[in-house]
């Protein structure tokens, strides 16, 4: 017996070794994320200012974005199933979709990437699918680089059509002021993910390579990972474990709900905001300017934020008092094109869940709404493509 | 590699046990197996290393045999001399020369500065100060008689490399492990000593020393806003953490030397324990102040020359041992100030001038004092610490910053175990957990937290691992 205590521990130490092995030789384990929107990132880099890794396909399980960094275990409702397609350029349309010159650019952050959501649930399969009319997901990038992008500089679409939510609107950061410049950049066309990979990811055997491959890979580092999650979840409720958590997140606990931008951002007018709206109108202005000096006609769309249209603190505020209705005016102001939805969504939300309780962005709701409001004042009395 | 690296606890160190424990007892084979995974744990740092760390080697064996076989003394020092001279070379040169050179820029003639810019060099040595002191001790205790050099450059190997003082230390002298390099005896119960050294060790770093960290980077992000009660905390985190980090370090590197079938001795005794600044230093880094006694304090006279002397080997001791540490003035002054501290001491004691103050609070005391003089560690620029200072002894007792006293919260039970730890416990502690079934269990269980915690946390670099 006191044999088998002493080897008892390193026993067990060894078998996670086999474990480890066994598992990353023999399993070929994905990685342990449930969001496709990492699977098919280019790791290390800005997502913002890259591509998707070109020519992939996730199909699987996923969850919302901020489920995890709370340790929340997802419950049955929280488990959605996502198909995330990227085409030959890196971007989130079916593959060969700009070789038929699609006439809308659609751009935007992750909102418009979908992150939480499937492919028919974005914008442009929705307007392929139900008006069966051809656009062109441009997420993640800026606007700038849709201005250099050979592609558009070549053969213009007829409208480049911004999507963002009003944190991001307002913080101004993301559309980025539209520098009009002659700078022409070739967006390769990879033929293949393997193509891409050869050139961009080789194999790293230095220790770093080795050693960051084997992490990400790691059975033993998931089983502990999801029984700690199983246990910790099995005897606290989620608002203990919420504030046991440094992130500066919301979460209310009557609905079950996370919020990126509950404490970062107010969706109420103050003299800050006002501020920031005559910065954006400005930048609108401008990038309106010169997207006509191409022929390209501009139409934005501003989304409520999740906690403008979920937290207590701001859902019973008049729809007068709102950033987004002040924005709204002002764009009418400025002859600039975009769709109103503050009134529509806001009826709707109270009804059909626009933002899903454990990610920051809204879901194919929302999606929906904007997808009939563009087609129905844009493109309806055109000819289909 | 990290020890608390992914890679290191899931397959570097389980295979090594693979290879390893089926030879334990075959004297040969199991120094060939040590020395090549520890060759293999020192090319994770970058391969450049590997030639630092094995031409002096060689050096240094041969210098050894010399300094043993050579009979007139007057060719031994000269010998020692050589080889103690090489091995601070290298340490000048990897560790200070830039510092030396940016001091000294405004004297040297323009003409010849870029010159000796050009002679700098950006690689740093995974160890080199550990490394380094180990070399000179092994050359001095040849040529003082206490030890005769390794049988063979297979054993020197072994000592100079082995995977689990490589890095951070503790500075093991060659007298040390050399019974055991020569002559090893695998007893079966190293297996589970070692593995309780290893668990407590990962304990004190990854939970609580770790878990003190968010908010002491907090602060130390907002020293010109902090409060008294801020300054306050990020002293006593900083104190505290700097402790448990290297005490954690430290276990670990004796349980990985205990599986391997080496006794380390013990590099932490309780510091924060200390009832005046010579006991601290008999507590802490242990294996660093005997050295420093032993082959600078002592070949300086010691306290053998008179008062004044005692005084001003005190604190060269410390101003150097200060600069061991980086090549920066705030580590010279932090060496300076604990100089001063025990040469007070000690005019204190030699005058029999003694304050009746009960051991707990000569215990606070000397926290207090050896924290404050942490500042120096915790910030490059001496400004930095000045306005932490400043900052203590306004006596502003506004509300805390609100992201703080969350964080603050949610570190109570980290810094409750911490102090329990640092002024209840002590390392020698370890010993009494006996081989018992709860006690298997309940090491495993921890084994299966730990490694959980470290793989979902951020990993927070170990302090000592910059010197």
């Amino acid at each position: 017996m006191k044999k088998f205590l002493l080897y008892f521990p390193i026993a067990v130490w060894i078998v996670l070794f086999f474990i480890e092995i066994f598992s990353i030789f023999f399993l070929h384990p994905k990685p342990m994320y449930f969001r496709a929107w990492e699977y098919v990132l280019n790791e290390g880099k800005d997502s913002y200012y890259v591509p998707f890794k070109p020519n992939s396909t996730y199909r699987g399980k996923m969850t919302g974005d901020l489920l995890n960094t709370v340790n929340f275990q997802p419950k049955r409702k929280d488990i959605r199933y996502q198909d995330f397609i990227v085409d030959e350029y890196g971007f989130r349309n079916n593959p060969g979709t700009y070789a038929k010159k699609p006439e809308t650019v659609i751009i935007g952050s992750s909102f418009v990437g979908g992150s939480v959501l499937t492919q028919e649930e974005i914008i442009n399969e929705m307007l392929r699918n139900k008006y069966k009319y051809l656009s062109y997901n441009y997420a993640t990038l800026p606007l700038q680089h849709f201005w250099e992008d050979k592609r558009f500089i070549t053969h213009p679409p007829e409208y480049v059509f911004i999507i963002g939510n009003e944190t991001e609107f307002l913080q101004n950061s993301w559309i980025i002021n539209l520098q009009n410049t002659t700078i022409k950049h070739e967006v390769k066309k990879w033929t293949s993910l393997d193509d891409w990979e050869q050139h961009n990811n080789p194999t790293d055997l230095s220790y770093q390579g080795i050693s960051k491959y084997v992490r990400r890979f790691s059975f033993v580092k998931y089983a502990l990972h999801q029984g700690y999650l199983t246990i910790i979840n099995a005897l606290l409720p989620r608002s203990l474990l919420f504030n046991m958590s440094t992130r500066e997140l919301g979460y209310k606990s009557e609905s079950d709900m996370l919020f990126y931008d509950i404490y970062k951002f107010n969706p109420i007018i103050t003299t800050t905001n006002k501020k920031s709206i005559i910065e954006t109108i400005h930048t609108l202005t401008m990038t309106q300017k010169y997207l006509q000096m191409r022929n390209i006609k501009l139409v934005i769309a501003v989304v409520p934020s999740k906690a403008s249209l979920y937290a207590n603190e701001y859902m019973k505020i008049k729809d007068s008092k709102r950033l987004l209705y002040l924005l709204e005016n002002e764009m009418k102001k400025n002859n600039i094109d975009y769709i109103p939805l503050l009134e529509d969504l806001r009826k709707i939300s109270n009804d059909k869940l626009l933002y899903y309780n454990d990610d920051g962005h809204w879901n194919g709701e929302v999606n929906r709404v904007i997808t009939d409001k563009f087609y129905n004042t844009y493109l309806k009395n055109k000819s289909i493509n | 590699m990290l020890f608390t690296e992914h890679f290191f606890l899931l397959y570097f160190f389980p295979l090594f046990l693979l290879f390893f424990l089926p030879f334990r007892n075959t004297l040969k084979l199991s120094h060939i197996i040590i020395i090549i995974f520890s060759l293999i744990f020192y090319i994770s740092f970058g391969i450049s290393n590997l030639i630092i760390l094995l031409i002096p080697l060689l050096i240094n064996y041969s210098l050894g045999i010399l300094v043993f076989k050579v009979k007139k003394k007057r060719y031994k020092k000269a010998i020692l001399f050589l080889g103690v001279f090489f091995d601070l070379l290298i340490l000048l040169y990897y560790k200070y020369f830039n510092f030396a050179f940016d001091t000294l820029l405004p004297y040297i003639p323009l003409r010849f500065s870029d010159n000796i810019r050009a002679l700098s060099t950006t690689i740093f040595p995974v160890g080199i100060s550990f490394i380094v002191f180990q070399r000179i001790s092994y050359l001095v205790d040849i040529y003082r008689k206490v030890t005769k050099p390794a049988n063979n450059l297979l054993h020197y190997s072994n000592y100079a490399t082995v995977f689990p003082h490589l890095i951070s230390g503790p500075i093991v002298r060659f007298v040390d492990i050399k019974k055991e390099l020569g002559k090893r005896k695998y007893k079966a119960i190293y297996l589970f000593d070692g593995f309780k050294f290893f668990i407590v060790g990962l304990a004190l770093k990854v939970i609580i020393a770790d878990g003190l960290f968010t908010v002491e980077e907090m602060l130390k992000n907002s020293i010109h806003v902090n409060n008294t009660y801020e300054s306050m905390i990020l002293i006593s985190y900083f104190s505290l953490r700097l402790y448990l980090d290297f005490t954690g370090y430290s276990l670990i590197a004796m349980g990985l030397a205990k599986l391997i079938g080496f006794s380390f001795p013990y590099n932490f005794n309780s510091p924060y324990q200390a009832t005046s600044f010579q006991d601290f230093w008999n507590r802490w880094n242990i294996t660093l102040s005997k050295w420093l006694r032993d082959y600078l304090y002592i070949p300086l006279g010691g306290n053998r020359k008179g008062n004044l002397r005692t005084y001003m080997n005190l604190i060269l001791t410390m101003l150097l041992g200060g600069l061991w540490h980086g090549a920066s003035w705030n580590f010279v002054i932090w060496g300076g100030l604990h100089g001063i501290y025990l040469a007070l001491e000690r005019h204190f004691i030699t005058n029999r001038i003694s304050l009746k103050i009960p051991i707990f609070f000569k215990k606070i005391l000397i926290f207090i004092v050896v924290s404050l003089t942490w500042l120096m560690f915790i910030f490059t620029k001496p400004q930095d610490a000045i306005t932490v200072f400043m900052s203590l002894i306004s006596l502003n007792f506004s509300p805390f910053q609100s992201s703080v006293s969350h964080a603050f919260l949610l570190s109570l039970p980290a810094l409750i175990t911490g102090l329990l730890w640092a002024f209840y416990f002590t390392e020698k502690d370890i010993e009494k957990i006996s081989l018992n079934w709860k006690n298997s269990l309940l090491l495993v269980i921890a084994f299966f937290v730990l490694l959980e915690i470290t793989f979902t946390k951020q990993a927070v670099p170990f302090i000592y691992f910059q010197f």
